[in-house]
């Protein structure tokens, strides 16, 4: 909501600069967003004072004066004759533009130069008309610029009102939180005009069908007018308002919806056809052309003002074109009612039509207020458009409302406060919001709330008041005391926290993507060649997507993080590590909401380490991110995790892998495929990892410390050549299987294929540790166990032992 | 055999002194001193001399065998003296580091993360709730009833007619209150939804919900609690302005603006000219939501906050685009 400062000054000698003003409708709720400077655009215009008037050499009617402005004298020509040396005047020097849009310039008036213009009270926009030039008072300063001397500043606030606030989307509504705030009482409104001729209950009937609807409605009707555009000061008013300039009759409506809060409408008499008002439900089917030139179509949700055959306005939202007031308009029939809140905000929303009426009728007019907006408007509209107001007013008001009464217990206000309001004040400021207050006894306020004040209810209501009133700052900081309320511990943030502690050590940067992507992303990672995640699949879609590659909430991590790779990849960056942890969304069959799951995703590539001049680093392979698995899991305390082949494919690549934590699986792990690579645009080689965080969290290996070993250990190897279809973990699985007390370790410390080893087969170097927890093991122990593992390795295998 | 020890002491001592480096004094402590040196073997022949010569020749080696063992012994500290000094190797340390990667949590985490443990210290505990949301927990149980204008401020992401991306984290709080009784400290960190994109809107952000509800607590707690939690994120100085603003779920509701911490309160185009910044809103819990969630507003009072986590790390760092954050360059990301 915009106002002018200099309007407010209209309704109350508000003791407050625009500064202080905004301060304090801030603090007490109304936002003031900003001020914005406004005046007409007199930068060039000064006082001169006349030093001495002659005649113009070729001009009767024309004087030549001289005129000091302060900067030096001018010689200027003037047309006008009510002015004696010594008069101060405006004078208007080159490059002033003055409102009408003339710029003044150096130039000959029937040969004589003229260095400026004095200027008339019309010329400078301050009123309608004028005879003569504008004549100063004597203590005029010389030189001072007229803009500052005449004060004809103004500051516009623009309010940003919360929608509770629906009774200050008015400058009435905004003078009574300001006569709160000071203490100053508002300016008394006085409206009064003449009444002639027939009296309106012989011009037209008015009927309201559905009083749910429509609590009240009221008319008058004014014969005789003139449409036309309105005159300045009425323009300027609509337009301090931020609203646009029409005629003179839909100005003042504007200008009292503005002025008071009452939303208003005027309709062209002579087009109402039957002269009958109905306000009812629309029928289904029945159409409208609203003022905006659109036709439409209409429900029995939709409430109408009808005449006696068709709608002409949809109730509250927007006029009809068929009874639009025009040129040629010679009666209107004013309305001012009061409409269902709820109703006008359904019909608003299903048209999309939001105009400043809607606004105000969806929070809640002033139902006792309808009838002094239709005078305001009528005295107004006689002024500046001529005609005669009928007699009367017609006001159907078949459902009236009473003002609530609340209860307030004045020790509640120390309680929710925190600080004790003296009884008096609590009064004062309940009778200042133009309450009516009655003390039932020591303890207790009976206070009626005015029927303007729509989100006023319930006691604690009233607290508010009292205490944007009293205002926030005056309340204490104190901390609470009480009872510690029991933990409640989340075990997965937790976990949450620990991964990205491992991740950064390894290197990894944190990354955060949209929750929503693209559906067709989705598609590619689980189409038949790419394989699938076993991570869930179900989609939810939404409704009314930002954009159409959002549309979907994703079930995975990945994309998000491959696109990120792309954008570093694309901005030179190598070496790219990210993770996320983020939910992933599943549609679910039980319940109406999704499922949702905690997930962990990470993609890596590049090399090893960072390069260096110790030599080049080796880039990254599969077994680099089964390293970083191990870290983590190490990391997390979870013992019984394993990584198996996957059976089908993960990212389209054969390089893919399940992450099992006892029997479960609760990830996948491996290359990206050739596709997705294709999809983002990628080429280097990516590794990437995704995982349900929440099977992690009761995977925690729950053990004591195991005892830190008391003797030495013995290492032995052996190097075996072995067939090349035998997978490694059988050969440690067998190795394991044997159930040697005293085997620790098992360390793969070599392989190797090529000369000296047969087609078909690889050398695989084992490190086996043993150790016992009870004594030093002797050589001839070791060497006996070890002999078993070698004689079950070749048996099993048909390996053999390499020398 | 006198005259051998003498030799021995005497080449031993001069070759003692004379050696430079670690590796040759072990050499000579095993030529002269070690189980088979030369004063070893001389001892294994005391066993066949004259018994009247044995314990003469006997104290001689001994008194040999402990000035060469100091002699070593000394020697043996000066050197290694004179390694540390030198150092093993001479190398050009101003090389470049052989470099690790080095990760970075995201920005939004860390100011998570730092508001989460401000909050723990104040005996909050950490709570969660879904992204997707019902109706009923976004809006109707916050008192925010259907085809009201409070709904305007939200212009949500739908699912279906009935659920939706949640568009704060404040459904949390209702949940809460639902699943336990009074006293409550929680706070709710989270992803919020709402349709809007520019420089300073992004569809998905973060927020920091709090909660605190027991039989006594005031607006002046919530002043006094959020006051701890600005003065430990900025810093100790920085002012805080409770100012009137309306939240359907709660009442007496308030904005809170920090003194700007760019220009410290003089006015600056971060804060638009006014010296505030607004970073939370807060209030006591509206009688409505107790109602909704079985409480007795006649026997519980509460108040609860929410803060966005993207416009508290904007501040902090001086941010000006929301939309870095979910870039994820990492140029950006690695500044933090
Ligand atoms: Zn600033």
């Amino acid at each position: 909501m915009k106002i002018s400062y200099k309007l407010i000054q209209q309704y109350i000698d508000c003791p407050l600069s625009p500064e202080e003003l905004s301060e304090k409708l801030t603090m007490a709720g109304l936002e003031v967003e900003s001020l914005e400077k406004r005046g007409p655009d007199l930068s060039c215009c000064v006082i001169g004072q006349i030093l001495d008037i002659n005649s113009h050499p070729q001009a009767d009617r024309l004087t030549v004066c001289r005129v000091n402005t302060g900067a030096g004298i001018s010689t200027i020509v003037c047309g006008a004759q009510n002015m004696k040396p010594g008069d101060k005047v405006p004078v208007a020097l080159p490059g002033c533009r003055l409102p009408e849009g003339m710029v003044i310039k150096r130039s000959k008036l029937r040969g004589v130069v003229s260095e400026g213009m004095m200027c008339s009270e019309k010329e400078l926009g301050l009123s309608e008309e004028s005879s003569g030039l504008m004549i100063l008072p004597a203590d005029a300063p010389v030189g001072r610029d007229i803009v500052s001397y005449l004060g004809l500043n103004d500051v516009i606030l623009d309010i940003d009102l919360t929608p509770n606030r629906g009774d200050c989307l008015s400058a009435r509504g905004i003078v009574r939180e300001i006569a709160a705030l000071t203490g100053v009482r508002p300016k008394k409104m006085v409206v009064d005009f003449p009444e002639q001729g027939e009296s309106i209950e012989n011009l037209v009937s008015i009927e309201i069908r559905d009083p749910d609807l429509c609590p009240r409605y009221t008319a008058r009707v004014i014969s005789n007018l003139t449409v036309a555009p309105s005159p300045r000061w009425l323009r300027d008013q609509v337009e301090s308002f931020g609203l646009r300039s029409i005629n003179n009759v839909v100005d003042v409506t504007n200008l009292v919806m503005m002025e008071l809060g009452q939303p208003l409408h005027a309709f062209d008499y002579d087009l109402i056809q039957g002269k009958r008002i109905i306000v009812r439900r629309a029928q289904d089917g029945e159409r409208i052309i609203t003022l905006d030139n659109i036709e439409r179509q209409l429900t029995s949700r939709n409430l109408v003002i009808a005449d006696a055959n068709r709608p002409i306005a949809l109730a509250g939202v927007m006029g009809g074109a068929n009874t639009e007031v025009s040129d040629q308009t010679k009666t209107i029939l004013l309305e001012s009612a009061f409409f269902d809140p709820v109703q006008i905000r359904r019909t608003a929303n299903e048209f999309g039509l939001h105009s400043e009426a809607s606004h105000r009728f969806e929070r809640g007019v002033d139902p006792e207020g309808v009838i002094l907006a239709l005078n305001r408007a009528t005295q107004l509209i006689l002024s500046v458009a001529g005609g005669c107001a009928a007699k009367g007013v017609i006001d159907r008001y078949p459902r009236v409302f009473i003002p609530r009464v609340v209860r307030l217990r004045l020790p509640m206000i120390q309680k929710v406060l925190g600080i004790e309001v003296p009884p008096d004040r609590v009064i004062r400021i309940l009778e200042d919001l133009e309450c009516l207050v009655a003390q039932s006894d020591e303890d207790t306020l009976e206070v009626q709330v005015p029927l303007f004040r729509w989100d006023i209810e319930r006691e604690i209501d009233l607290i508010e008041e009292i205490a944007r009133i009293y205002g926030y700052d005056n309340i204490p900081t104190s901390l609470p005391g009480g009872a510690p309320s029991p933990e409640r511990k989340i075990p997965f943030k937790d976990i949450e926290a620990r991964i990205r502690n491992i991740l950064i050590g390894l290197g990894f940067c944190e990354a955060i993507n949209f929750s929503f992507i693209c559906g067709q992303i989705l598609n590619l990672l689980s189409s038949p060649a790419t394989g699938s995640s076993c991570l869930g699949e179900g989609r939810v879609r939404l409704q009314n997507p930002l954009a159409e590659d959002h549309d979907v909430m994703r079930t995975s991590l990945i994309p998000g993080l491959l696109e990120n790779l792309a954008y570093n990849q694309n901005r030179q960056i190598d070496n790219i590590r990210l993770f996320e942890i983020g939910r992933c969304f599943f549609s679910s069959s039980n319940g109406s909401l999704p499922e949702e799951k905690a997930m962990l995703a990470l993609v890596m590539e590049g090399t090893r380490e960072p390069r260096s001049w110790k030599g080049k680093p080796a880039p990254l392979t599969f077994f680099d991110l089964k390293g970083v698995v191990e870290a983590l899991m190490v990391g997390l305390k979870i013992d019984n995790y394993a990584m198996t082949p996957a059976e089908s494919r993960w990212l389209g690549s054969s390089q893919s892998a399940n992450l099992m934590v006892g029997d479960k699986v609760v990830g996948s792990l491996g290359k990206v495929g050739q596709s997705i690579m294709e999809y983002f645009d990628l080429d280097k080689e990516i590794f990437a990892l995704e995982l349900l965080i929440d099977s992690l969290v009761s995977s925690e290996a729950r053990r004591g410390i195991r005892p830190i070993p008391r003797f030495p250990s013995v290492s032995r190897d052996l190097a075996l050549v072995i067939s090349e279809e035998v997978p490694y973990r059988e050969i440690e699985e067998s190795i394991r299987e044997m159930r040697i007390e005293i085997l620790e370790d098992i360390q793969l410390f070599d392989l190797y294929r090529g000369a000296q080893i047969p087609a078909g087969k690889k050398s695989l170097g084992l490190s086996l540790t043993y150790r016992s927890s009870t004594r030093t093991l002797t050589d001839q122990e070791v060497n006996k166990v070890h002999e078993r593992v070698i004689n079950q390795l070749s048996q099993k295998f048909s390996a053999s032992l390499r020398e | 055999m006198i005259e051998q020890l003498k030799k021995i002491q005497t080449e031993a001592t001069h070759e003692i002194s004379a050696v430079e480096d670690l590796g040759s004094l072990e050499d000579l402590r095993v030529k002269y001193l070690g189980r088979s040196g030369l004063l070893s073997q001389l001892i294994k022949q005391i066993g066949s001399l004259p018994a009247d010569e044995k314990p003469l020749i006997g104290k001689l080696t001994n008194e040999t065998k402990g000035l060469l063992e100091a002699l070593w012994q000394e020697k043996l500290a000066q050197l290694k003296q004179k390694a540390a000094e030198q150092g093993d190797e001479k190398i050009d340390l101003t090389l470049p580091a052989y470099s690790f990667f080095v990760g970075h949590k995201h920005p939004i985490t860390q100011i998570m993360e730092e508001a989460c443990s401000i909050f723990t210290r104040l005996g909050f505990s950490i709570a969660e709730g879904p992204e997707v949301e019902s109706d009923y927990y976004n809006f109707q149980a916050l008192n925010f009833p259907k085809e009201h204008p409070a709904r305007d401020m939200h212009d949500s992401f739908y699912i279906s007619d009935d659920v939706l991306l949640r568009t704060h984290t404040s459904p949390v709080q209702v949940r809460i209150m639902e699943k336990s009784r009074p006293p409550i400290r929680i706070i709710a960190p989270g992803k919020v939804y709402r349709r809007d994109a520019d420089i300073t809107h992004s569809p998905m952000f973060h927020q920091i919900e709090g909660l605190l509800v027991d039989t006594s607590s005031s607006f002046s707690d919530l002043k006094g609690i959020l006051t701890v939690f600005v003065h430990q994120m900025f810093d100790p100085q920085t002012k805080l302005r409770f100012r009137t603003s309306f939240f359907p779920f709660t009442e007496p509701s308030a904005e809170v603006d920090i003194s700007c911490v760019m220009c410290r309160g003089k006015g600056c185009r971060v804060c638009s000219n006014s010296g505030w910044l607004e970073i939370l809103g807060a209030g006591m819990v509206d009688p409505e939501v107790f109602k909704a969630v079985g409480y007795d507003p006649e026997k519980y009072m509460g108040f609860a906050f929410g803060m966005g986590v993207e416009r508290i790390t904007m501040l902090k760092y001086g941010i000006n685009d929301i939309r870095l954050f979910y870039e994820n360059d990492l140029r950006f990301l690695r500044q933090f």
